[in-house]
C-alpha cells in the first residue's frame, strides 16, 4: 500500500490551519501544521513533506522568504501559496520560485485538492519508484 | 559535463520590432535565434526543433502566450518558457505559475536583465536534462539489479531444496 502523502500547512491564522487540516484529513493525507515561518522550516528539516501550501504574509517571516529558504534545500518539492492580499510582483516572485500554484484567499477547498494532486502527479512522474524488495536506490 | 555552445532561443512575438531588437541583440551575443510571428508558428518550431530557452508574448493574436506555453511544455516539458507582457496581470502571471513558466517579464525591459536571465534558464535546464538523463539510467540499473535478484534468489532456493536422498529419509517410515 502506498504511504498517504504528507502535507505541510503553513499559516498564521489558526482559522485556516484549522479549516485545510480538517480537509485534507478527511481526504487522507498525513498533516503537518506549522503557524509560523521558523516552525515551518524546522518541520521541513526534520522529515519529508510531498507538498507545502504557505501563506504569504506571516508575522515572523514572509511566505516568499520561506519558500526561497525551501527551494535552497529541496528544488522539487511543490509549493502551493496562498493570499489574502494578492499582488502581481508577489504572483511573479513566487513563479521565480517555483511555486506549484496560487490561491487568493478565500478560495475553493476543492480546488485546493485539486492542485494538490497535480502537484502530487507532477512529482511522482519524475521519482520512478526505485525498490526492489528491501533494496531501495 | 555538457560542452558550452550557443543557446538555440525561440522568440514568438507579433510585433516586428520585437522580433527585430530581440534577433539583433542575441545574433549579437552569439546566441542561435529563431522567430515566430504568432503563437502556431511558435508551437511549430517547437515540433521542429529542440530549443534551451523560448519567449513567448503574452498578447498574440489567434493563440495567446498561455496558451503557447502550455503547448510547447507539453511537446518538451524541460523547456524553460518566459513569458513577456506589457500588459501584466496578477491573472496572468497566476496562470503563468500554474502552466510551469520559468520567468514572467515585464516589457519594456533591460536586454542586458534579459540576456542574465537566458544563461540562468539555459544552465538549469542543461542541469535539468543531466539529472533525467541519470534518473533514466538508474532505472536501467535499478531494472538490471531486480533480473540478477530474482535469478539470485531462483538459485538459492535450488541450493536450499533437500537433496533427494534426505526427501526420501524423511517419508520412509
Amino acid at each position: 500500500m502506498l504511504p498517504r502523502p504528507r502535507l505541510l500547512i503553513v499559516d498564521d491564522e489558526l482559522l485556516i490551519r484549522d479549516l485545510l487540516y480538517d480537509f485534507f484529513k478527511n481526504r487522507d493525507y498525513d498533516i503537518a501544521v506549522a503557524e509560523n515561518g521558523q516552525r515551518a522550516l524546522d518541520q521541513f528539516a526534520g522529515g519529508h513533506f510531498d507538498t507545502i501550501i504557505l501563506d504569504l504574509k506571516m508575522p515572523d517571516m514572509d511566505g516568499l522568504e520561506l519558500a526561497a529558504r525551501i527551494r535552497a534545500t529541496d528544488q522539487d518539492v511543490p509549493i502551493i501559496i496562498m493570499t489574502g492580499y494578492p499582488s502581481l510582483d508577489s504572483a511573479i516572485e513566487a513563479l521565480r520560485r517555483r511555486a506549484d500554484d496560487y490561491f487568493v484567499k478565500p478560495f475553493n477547498l476543492k480546488q485546493m485538492s485539486k492542485a494538490v494532486e497535480a502537484a502530487l502527479a507532477r512529482t511522482a512522474s519524475k521519482r520512478p519508484e526505485l525498490s526492489t524488495g528491501e533494496t531501495r536506490i | 559535463m555538457t560542452p558550452t555552445r550557443a543557446p538555440h532561443v525561440l522568440v514568438v512575438d507579433d510585433e516586428q520590432f520585437v522580433r527585430d531588437l530581440l534577433q539583433d541583440y542575441f545574433t549579437k551575443m552569439e546566441f542561435s535565434v529563431v522567430t515566430a510571428a504568432d503563437g502556431q508558428a511558435g508551437i511549430d518550431a517547437c515540433r521542429r526543433e529542440r530549443f534551451d530557452v523560448a519567449l513567448v508574448d503574452l498578447k498574440m493574436p489567434g493563440k495567446g502566450g498561455i496558451e503557447v506555453l502550455a503547448e510547447v511544455r507539453e511537446i518538451d516539458a524541460s523547456l524553460p518558457v518566459v513569458v513577456m507582457t506589457g500588459y501584466p496581470t496578477i491573472d496572468s502571471s497566476i496562470e503563468a505559475i500554474r502552466r510551469g513558466a520559468y520567468d514572467y517579464i515585464i516589457k519594456p525591459f533591460k536586454l542586458q536583465e534579459l540576456k542574465e536571465l537566458i544563461d540562468r534558464a539555459v544552465k538549469e535546464q542543461t542541469l535539468s536534462r543531466e539529472i533525467e538523463d541519470l534518473r533514466q539510467r538508474l532505472t536501467h540499473v535499478e531494472s538490471e539489479l531486480r533480473q540478477y535478484r530474482s535469478r539470485s534468489e531462483c538459485r538459492a532456493t535450488v541450493a536450499a531444496a533437500p537433496a533427494p536422498g534426505a526427501l526420501w529419509h524423511d517419508i520412509t517410515p
